[in-house]
């Protein structure tokens, strides 16, 4: 009974192969031709004892055995960088590296301490912090405009609103969320959230091979979400956001979604009359990896921010499909430690440089990893007095006249 | 060597704690329950020992909450056999309870050594290792960091957590039950499709647990919440007025040369 | 009619422990007029500590060479051997890892009652009421216990401040010798091991800047080092970040790892579970940083800080080596 499952069984193995050779999306590994464009692309793959190339190289030869106990497999951060440039289309970084993360769970390789808990705390938990799913509504303390709770009180709305992990219980990401229930109650848009009830969407895990925890929550959230009525969701998490679009459908699980950039930009007409106060400052933009390079949504955040007056936009060199990642992903929220002591680098150190050269006086994003990362790398650089950093929605609230004073 | 684990669930204290309105009890019912952690440490100590030693483990556990998903989660670990014990009643056994009914169960497996957590959130009228251990008259050895293989045939070497990271080496002879505060590895991780493989392939053994509950040993008067006592003197403003509070108290005391 | 209340005096590194000392106070506490308090030692009286036997009316210093070992089934045997249950009414343990083993051995190998995690013991009227701290000190239990005999396991710091009337007269002191057949030597203790002993002693140190869960990640550790820099102290940590082997054991603080008393103890991210509460509670001055405002350990530090760590510390930093340039 269990002894079987206590090696790798040869069903896993077997599961493992038809993943990257009869991949769900993109070409099989097959069509790989060793050109090695993702290992150059790869901003961690000089540190990486098997970049993208040699995994494929290894997968061919059957020799997997080294390169899972390789620390190289924990060093993805999910930039997508490799898939989108591959020559052959192959879905590299959401069918390749989950693919290999998950065999090697498999095969009982112990992923790093941190993403042990954090593994644990989304399955006890269903957020990544472990704290109390009865703390999710902490962040709607003293907000002053009304919160739909659908768990409490269902009723058909427009938005359900899927608040998200890090804007529900990190202090500095809790401003955005109450920011953004302040702009689409002022938008008159009719929306609601799911209060205690809302879990992890799951990308993190997925992205980091667990597939199967990932399964459970496609499986819970399936049966949360078919008990409301809404026209559609609305995600401030880019990565949750493409877990919905990309992944949720695949076990059945469809509902149209839209990570918020998107959202709004489709509104601006009703927006821009909202938009009073002037923003004199020069903002930088930093487009995220799964809504910008994977989904190819480059327009939609500068058109948001092109509509704030006085606000002058300025291009960091890397932008857009060639914008460097900040390294939140695919676990690299919790790896910068394992990364650094294997060769690599905090990736929003690097990326803080490129803004810095900009000569912004903000730095604008719209993921909720990205506002910790980068205002950490702020600090490192010793920049605090040079360069805030904002979400989208703090300097949309911000001309609203709406917001509570922005970040720290 | 045959390998006995208790594992057992204890409330969560992640949540916050719920007592009854006549305050003679946690409610049961609005109360989360997770792994107790030193169990989970006993448990990563008895697969060091399969892995080590060729141990058979076996897990027992008493029918409450959703212990299934433990057991499942040991199954995918690897032990070799899972005992459920029936217990439908509203809370979860007491240490008594517990040392009772596995002093019944243990003389009917062939195992030799026990081993579970030396403490519990819940445990205060009782505790279930030393009393498991005294109710079968066997060795007994508590706060237990780690065991290993002794020079002599039928004896252990299990080391005994003490002040200021030291370790007493001690050598338990067989039958022993050992309360297990840290295993000698942080429990080891197993993937949740391992977990759910095994919800469909395990099947557990099925024991008769007592019909009775038994009355704690002492009477319980009152169960409350910990009321909040002195309190710091709170520190309020920007992080820079903050620290600069603190500096001036830190002056104040002289700490600050 | 008189009954006994028993304390078993453990001895760790050559002294009489000082959670032995709160349980004879206590014991002196609960003690009615008739009845007497009597200390058990386990071989030899040592030379340090020993002042607190003087809270016992009796002492008895049970002899035989391998007595004094450290092994808790043995003794909890031989405690059950030379007391006459009849006539005890109490024995007194402090929950340390040898009282963990021994109090809830003499109470089953008697069949009475065990209350441990016991913070507060009274006598009302007929009956002793134990209060338990239980859940990670978030629950509260009282507790009347009616039997003729019952073993209470003492938590450290209950007692230690209370006050007791000295005793009139020296206790009496006995010996008594244990034969080898009353050793159960089925559990034999070897040797100690110490730890590997590094740079830095934190028992010794004035400042600490203790680290918990809320650091997250072992790379922040850095950031806890720079401060302990700037503040010429010495990093320690709560029991979680040990066991993820981001500080080496000897950087513990709590229950199984150090005591401290230095000057300032700087909290951050740590909740204040009990366990490590009983490492640090004596510090001159302990100052808190939690995210969480009804944290644990806000209740025993002098000043909190309700903010994230990350934010304070570099705040702090600076106005620490702004001041240092002004002066």
């Amino acid at each position: 009974m269990s002894g079987e499952l206590a090696s790798g069984s040869s069903s896993r193995v077997a599961e493992f192969y038809r993943m990257l050779f009869e991949p769900p999306e993109g070409s099989t590994a097959w069509a790989c031709m060793q050109c090695g464009l993702c290992t150059s692309s790869c901003p961690l793959g000089d540190a990486m004892e098997y970049p993208p190339r040699r995994i494929i190289a290894e997968a061919w030869s059957g020799t997997l055995e080294r390169v899972i106990r390789s620390p190289s497999v924990w060093m993805c951060v999910g930039c997508y960088t490799c898939s989108l440039r591959c020559p052959r289309q192959i879905d590299l970084t959401d069918t390749v590296c989950p693919a290999v993360r998950d065999y090697a769970l498999q095969e009982g390789i112990q992923p790093p301490p941190e993403l042990r808990a954090a593994f644990q705390n989304l399955y006890l938990y269903g957020n990544v912090f472990g704290q109390s799913p009865r703390k999710r509504l902490e962040w709607t303390r003293g907000l002053e405009v009304t919160v739909r709770d659908l768990s409490k009180s269902p009723e058909p709305v427009e938005v359900l609103w899927l608040v998200g992990c890090y804007p529900s219980y990190h202090p500095r990401n809790q401003v955005v969320a109450r920011n953004m229930a302040r702009i689409l109650t002022a938008l008159g848009i009719r929306w609601g959230i799911l209060g205690k009830e809302e879990r992890a969407l799951g990308d993190c895990d997925r992205l980091f091979g667990e597939e199967g925890l990932f399964e459970m929550l496609v499986e819970n959230n399936r049966r949360l979400f078919e008990r409301f009525q809404f026209e559609k969701i609305v995600l401030l998490d880019p990565h949750a956001f493409r877990a919905l679009e990309k992944f949720y459908p695949r076990f059945g699980a469809v509902f149209p979604a839209e990570h918020y950039t998107t959202f709004l930009a489709s509104r601006l007409q009703q927006l821009r009359p909202w938009l009073v106060k002037p923003i004199k400052a020069r903002v930088t933009y930093h487009d995220n990896c799964c809504v910008g390079r994977r989904c190819r949504c480059f327009d939609a955040p500068r058109a948001l921010l092109a509509a704030i007056p006085g606000l002058e936009l300025v291009e960091m060199e890397r932008n857009r499909e060639h914008a460097l990642c900040c390294g939140g992903g695919g676990g690299g929220m919790w790896l910068d430690a394992f990364i650094t002591q294997h060769g690599g680098r905090r990736l929003s150190d690097v990326r803080i440089q490129h803004a810095l050269k900009t000569g912004a006086e903000i730095l604008a994003v719209s993921c909720p990893f990205e506002l910790s990362r980068f205002e950490n790398a702020v600090k490192v650089a010793g920049a605090e007095d040079r360069l805030k950093v904002r979400d989208i929605l703090e300097l949309l609230a911000e001309s609203m006249g709406l917001n509570e004073g922005g970040g720290p | 060597m045959n390998v006995l684990v208790v594992v057992r669930l204890v409330p969560d204290l992640v949540e916050p704690l719920v007592v009854t309105p006549q305050e003679d009890n946690l409610d049961w019912e609005e109360t989360a329950l997770v792994l107790n952690e030193s169990d989970d440490h006993a448990l990563e100590e008895a697969l060091l020992l399969k892995e080590k030693y060729q141990a058979r483990v076996t897990v027992v556990a008493f029918d409450f909450g959703e212990i299934d998903q433990v057991l499942y989660m040991a199954a995918a670990k690897g032990v070799d056999r899972i005992i459920k014990i029936s217990w439908p009643h509203r809370e979860p056994p007491n240490s008594l309870e517990i040392a009772e009914t596995l002093a019944q169960l243990v003389p009917t497996l062939k195992v030799e050594l026990v081993v579970m957590g030396c403490q519990s959130p819940t445990e205060f009228l009782g505790m279930a290792a030393p009393q498991l251990a005294a109710a079968l008259d066997w060795s007994y050895v508590g706060v237990v960091r780690g065991l290993e293989a002794s020079e002599h045939p039928e004896a252990w070497k299990a080391y005994k957590e003490y002040p200021g990271a030291v370790l007493a080496e001690m050598e338990v002879q067989l039958p022993a039950v050992v309360g297990i505060l840290t295993a000698s590895q942080p429990p080891r991780y197993v993937p949740v499709s391992r977990i759910r493989a095994a919800a469909q392939q395990t099947r557990f053994e099925m024991v008769e647990g007592p019909r009775e509950l038994k009355e704690p040993s002492a009477a319980i008067r009152r169960v409350y919440l910990t009321p909040a006592t002195a309190h710091a003197t709170m520190l309020r403003g920007s992080e820079e007025e903050v620290a600069r509070q603190l500096v001036e108290i830190l002056l104040e005391k002289g700490i600050l040369k | 009619m008189s009954r006994r209340i028993a304390v078993p005096v453990e001895v760790y590194r050559g002294q009489i422990t000082d959670l032995t000392r709160e349980c004879l106070i206590a014991a002196r506490l609960v003690a009615r007029d008739e009845d007497e308090v009597v200390a058990y030692v386990f071989g030899e009286i040592p030379d340090h500590g020993n002042s607190a036997l003087q809270l016992a009316d009796r002492v008895v210093t049970l002899e035989n060479g391998q007595v004094s070992q450290p092994v808790a089934l043995a003794q909890a045997k031989l405690l059950c051997s030379k007391l006459d249950r009849k006539d005890t009414e109490l024995v007194l343990v402090g929950s340390s890892s040898w009282g963990l083993d021994v109090g809830p051995l003499v109470a089953a190998f008697w069949g009475v009652p065990l209350v441990a995690n016991c913070q507060g013991l009274e006598r009302r009227q007929a009956s002793l009421w134990a209060t338990c701290r239980i859940c990670a000190g978030k629950l509260l239990v009282d507790v009347e216990v009616g039997a003729q005999t019952a073993v209470v396991l003492l938590l450290p710091g209950s007692f230690l401040r209370k006050e007791v009337t000295p005793r009139a007269t020296q206790p009496v002191m006995e010996k008594e010798s244990v034969s080898s057949q009353e050793w159960d030597a089925r559990v034999r203790f070897q040797r100690w091991i110490e730890p590997q002993r590094e740079d830095v002693d934190i028992t010794q140190a004035e400042i600490l800047v203790a680290v918990g869960r809320g650091i997250e990640r072992q790379e922040n550790l850095e950031v806890a080092e720079e401060l302990a820099e700037v503040l010429g102290g010495v990093v320690c940590g709560s029991r979680p970040v040990v066991d993820q082997g981001w500080l080496p054991p000897t950087r513990q603080v709590g229950k199984s790892g150090m005591i401290v008393k230095p000057k300032l103890y700087l909290a951050m991210g740590i909740s204040g579970a009990p366990e490590h509460v009983e490492g640090m509670k004596d510090a001159e001055l302990i100052v808190a940083i939690n995210r969480d405002e009804r944290a644990p350990i806000f209740h025993v530090a002098h000043y909190g800080i309700v903010a994230d760590l990350f934010d304070v510390i570099p705040a702090l930093k600076e106005a620490l080596v702004a001041r240092r340039q002004e002066a």
